[in-house]
């Protein structure tokens, strides 16, 4: 398979300009008409030969152009302030459509990839997808695939003087993949190796594109109906460690991830109501922030990516002991919520929780056993005037309990069988929420169970408080973490035990009424890499490198302790049997290594090989010890293999190179000997 | 590239003024000059060894000095000697005869062991060392050395160490029918004394630079390797080509090469020049002095080694 050099070059650039634009797409540098706009155009330079031959005479046309667009780009800055990112896209959009339109030279080829490399730079820091890891890739094979075409145009050029006919073989297709491959190994040693100095922010293009919202200090009831049908992921959780729990933890059915607790209550929306903010600063890079007190109970240490969000809370499962993260400081108010103002800092971190017991009465904590005082209590019973079904409803149900625990369960339970869960929200009276809710619809989404439950379990005089978060998700098992999308948002109730602390409660018969479709195989897999992404390339910190270089120093001192026990016998047919894979593959491999570097070094020129084979169809054939200018002088058919035998010495011995003129010459030479009776 | 062939063919045809119908002879001992060896010509009397070694030194513009080797000779006759000068009050080197560049050491086995090996070493280190004090010979400098392989009587054989010094071992021969009637004629040959210097010292240096260049590329070095290998198995050797033959066989035939207008090596100057060049340097087993003997069965085992394609 042979292909012109020039044509596979125009191909080349061609691919890499479709990189950069899908790039500029994928930063949102761009708009999705406007890429369709700009890649019409691009493809229309494709055959604009007679154009380009014609604007190639126009004197100063590129620099004037060029000073045009500069002057347009000030003005823009000026007059319009665009962030500086988007001016500086315009810019490249122009001298690329300009030097598509105008290019003559492989000079210009070199330009245009330069302007596509650029796109991909300008692009680096405004995306966190992992689709930018593919465009790098297409760019990196056909960056080099382009180098190295234009460098062997610009030495034929130099060799032949005039425009020459190159044509490309596979062989260099192979050589033009390794050296990608290659390129791509050192640049991803690199990666890891060189010391991070600090995040790439956002600092060109502040505003990232797509906040996703849904959380605030104020839930107003029903107005999530939208967001719970949005499969949009939110985060993503990876469970590191499950200290002293017993099963798998993608098993924890009663997971939640808790984002921020509401108390007060007006008959319509829950807010936060004037808190404490306990602010803490970090006092040493390593040491995390402590949130709760530590009960003894088993431990979950949960790793989590978040999307970019609207809202400055940390999410974690329930009772969070410690946070790890990238900030200086985090605030933690006294309804347990805590948050982090930099955007940056909360798009990772690991979150150490206790997970409640299953009868939390057990954990028996001695500072949920001093009697509350009564401010704090007042705060957590507060109620709107209620009507008095709703009081009565809640006497009637927990009619009996022994405890407040019992009250609260059994208000819990009732409330998850006789009431339906719906996303379909329609208000039918002019009733309160709650009591419409209660009496008149007997069905709604969390935030109603949630909100019902809270208070009816104020009424009852038991303090409590609505918590806004996350479902646990779907686990993806290629990643060993927990998906959680928009439609994952969910509303629940802690409530106040003595003895035990604030206990989560959970209404709403959830699980029941959704039958979400899972993820395909393919879906999880993907989802999987981009987590991957996140979590080695985009978010790849100092902090990383350091615990990665710990990481081999202390796996080397694990092993040379491990070479110095006695020998585990049961292991070593195993070993054995792959040393002598191994073994066997790197002989195989210079076995071949061999046969192909000797087959390269004493390659018998095509000609005579040709030639040779020709004799031998007339029974001549040189022997062992016979050279060719014996054979030549033995086989005595004239002057065509006398010839051949002088070129084939030259070419074998001397090293020398046919010009095309003697190529010809010894075809003509081959055709006599191959010429039956010739 | 062609300024060397032109030199080379200049001086062959020169010394072939000389020494008539003897092509493949003038081409060897040209090729013994530019790999700066040295030759043993080992043939009967008055086959033209002497004609050819003062041809050789004449159309170089080279000194020549012909030394007929006794029994009774000698090493300071042919080094030279340090001799008291009353009126200066010291000892004075007087150069012997090897102090020049072309040596026609003739009938080199009819000397002692001792005078041998002294002119011998001069051959390998291209000094001569005497009494503490050491004095370099000319450049170049090329000994031709002669025996006569049937005489016994009176004669001290060289040994195989001092056989591996010289570059190739060559044959004169006896002219061809038409070649001897000419000389008789008196028609054909010009007295080497008549020859004039075609060459200069300077180019001849040249020469034996340019040979150093020739290309050799690895199957051929392969080649060699594996024509040397084979004198070393053979069972009918007693003694198999030394490294210095290796070096030898390689030097000569990148002469070789030069002086058939190439700067690569081909096997064929290999195999051209296997037997004047190793044949000397291996032992028979049985009767020692089967010198006919060991070229033949180095021709046969030169012809089975497989050649480089």
């Amino acid at each position: 398979m042979t292909l012109p050099a020039a044509a596979a070059l125009t191909v080349a650039l061609y691919v890499l300009v479709a990189d950069g634009i899908a790039a500029l797409v994928l930063g949102g540098l761009l708009g999705l008409p406007g890429a369709v706009v700009l890649g019409a155009l691009a493809l229309g330079s494709w055959w604009q030969e007679a154009l380009r031959r014609r604007l190639a005479v126009v004197p100063r046309l590129g620099t004037a152009l060029v000073a045009l667009a500069a002057l347009g780009v000030a003005l823009e800055i000026a007059v319009l302030a665009p962030p500086m990112l988007d001016a500086f896209t315009h810019l490249l959009v122009f001298l690329l459509l300009l030097k598509l339109y105008t290019r003559r030279t492989l000079r210009d080829a070199r330009d245009i990839t330069f302007l596509a490399f650029f796109m991909l730079v300008a692009v680096s820091p405004v995306t966190t997808s992992v689709g930018f890891l593919a465009l790098f890739v297409v760019f990196l094979v056909a960056g080099t695939w382009l180098l190295m075409l234009r460098h062997l145009l610009i030495e034929a050029e130099g060799a032949a003087g005039g425009t020459p006919a190159l044509r490309v073989r596979r062989d260099l297709l192979g050589l033009s993949l390794a050296a990608s491959a290659a390129t791509l190994l050192i640049a991803g040693g690199m990666f890891v190796l060189i010391p991070r100095v600090g995040q790439a922010a956002l600092p060109l293009r502040p505003q990232v594109s797509r906040m996703i919202s849904g959380f605030s200090d104020r839930v107003e009831l029903g107005a999530f109906g939208e967001i719970e049908a949005d499969a949009t992921v939110v985060m993503r959780v990876h469970v590191k460690d499950w200290t002293a729990g017993q099963g798998r933890p993608e098993l924890l059915s009663a997971l939640r991830w808790r984002g921020m607790a509401l108390d007060a209550f007006d008959g319509r929306a829950w807010t936060v109501s004037r808190t404490t903010l306990r602010l803490t600063l970090r006092r040493h890079f390593a040491v995390p922030f402590a949130v709760h007190q530590y009960y003894g109970g088993p431990v979950l240490t949960q790793e989590i990516y978040l999307e970019p969000i609207g809202s400055e809370m940390i999410f974690g499962a329930p009772r969070v002991l410690r946070v790890h993260g990238r900030s200086d400081f985090i605030t933690i108010d006294d309804l347990g919520n805590i948050a982090v103002p930099v955007p940056s800092a909360r798009l990772n971190y690991t979150v150490e929780s206790e997970p409640e017991a299953d009868d939390p009465r057990e954990a028996d904590v001695a500072d949920a056993r001093v009697a509350p005082e009564a401010r704090w209590l007042a705060r957590y019973t507060q109620l709107p005037p209620q009507a008095p079904r709703v009081v009565e409803l809640a006497r009637e149900v927990t009619a009996g309990s022994a405890d407040r625990y019992e009250a609260a369960a059994r208000l819990t339970a009732w409330l998850s069988r006789n009431l339906r869960y719906t996303r379909a929200l329609q208000r039918m009276t002019d009733l309160p929420p709650v009591e419409e809710f209660l009496f008149v619809q007997r069905a709604g989404n969390c935030e109603y169970f949630a909100a019902a439950l809270a208070v009816m379990l104020r009424s009852l005089g038991i303090p409590a408080r609505v918590v806004n978060g996350f479902q646990r998700g779907e686990w993806n098992p290629y990643g060993n973490y927990f998906i959680v999308r928009l439609r994952d948002a969910h509303s629940w109730v802690e409530a106040y035990v003595t003895g035990a602390g604030w206990i989560s409660l959970d209404p709403s018969p959830r699980g029941a009424a959704e039958v979400a479709a899972p993820a395909t195989p393919t879906t999880l897999w993907l989802d999987a890499l981009r987590l991957s992404w996140y979590r080695y390339v985009v978010s790849w910190s100092l902090h990383d490198q350091l615990a990665a270089a710990e990481g081999v120093r202390r796996a080397t001192s694990s092993w040379s302790a491990m070479a110095l026990r006695a020998p585990d016998w049961r292991s070593v047919p195993r070993l054995a049997l792959a040393a002598l894979a191994l073994a066997i593959a790197l002989l195989v491999l210079a076995r071949r290594r061999r046969t192909t570097g000797t087959a390269a070094r004493h390659a018998v020129p095509r000609f005579y090989a040709r030639a040779l084979r020709a004799l031998a169809r007339r029974g001549l054939t040189p022997a062992v010890g016979e050279t060719a200018r014996e054979f030549a002088r033995r086989a005595d058919t004239g002057a065509p293999l006398q010839r051949l035998t002088g070129a084939y010495e030259r070419v074998r011995f001397g090293g020398a190179a046919l010009t095309a003129d003697e190529a010809a010459e010894l075809e003509t030479c081959v055709a006599t000997l191959e010429r039956p009776g010739g | 590239m062609t300024r060397a062939l032109d030199l080379i063919r200049r001086l062959e045809d020169n010394v072939a003024r000389a020494l008539v119908g003897k092509p493949e002879a003038i081409r060897l001992a040209v090729i013994g000059l530019l790999a700066r060896g040295h030759l043993l010509i080992e043939d009967v009397p008055g086959v033209g060894k002497t004609t050819l070694a003062a041809a050789l030194a004449r159309s170089i513009g080279a000194g020549f000095q012909r030394i007929q080797f006794t029994s009774d000779m000698l090493p300071s006759d042919i080094l030279g000697v340090t001799v008291y000068q009353p009126d200066r009050g010291e000892f004075v080197f007087k150069p012997g005869p090897l102090f020049t560049n072309v040596v026609l050491a003739d009938e080199i086995n009819r000397t002692t062991p001792k005078t041998q090996s002294s002119l011998l070493e001069a051959m390998n280190e291209t000094q001569v060392s005497l009494d503490h004090s050491t004095y370099p010979l000319p450049r170049p400098f090329m000994v031709l050395a002669t025996q006569n392989p049937l005489e016994y009587e009176g004669t001290h054989a060289l040994p195989e160490s001092q056989l591996d010094r010289f570059l190739l071992r060559i044959r004169i021969g006896y002219p061809g029918a038409a070649d001897e009637k000419s000389i008789l004629r008196g028609g054909g040959a010009t007295s080497p004394e008549a020859l004039t210097a075609v060459l200069s010292i300077a180019d001849v240096l040249g020469l034996q630079e340019d040979v150093e260049r020739v290309r050799v590329e690895d199957s051929v070095l392969d080649y060699l390797m594996a024509l040397v290998a084979a004198t070393r198995a053979a069972p009918q050797l007693r003694l198999g080509v030394s490294p210095r033959g290796s070096l030898a066989l390689l030097r000569a035939a990148q002469a070789r090469a030069l002086a058939d207008g190439r700067d690569f090596l081909v096997p064929d100057d290999l195999k051209a020049l296997a037997v004047p060049a190793l044949a000397h340097r291996v032992l028979l087993r049985g009767t020692p002095g089967a010198e006919a003997d060991a070229d033949a069965l180095v021709a046969a085992l030169r012809d089975a080694v497989p050649v480089p394609r």
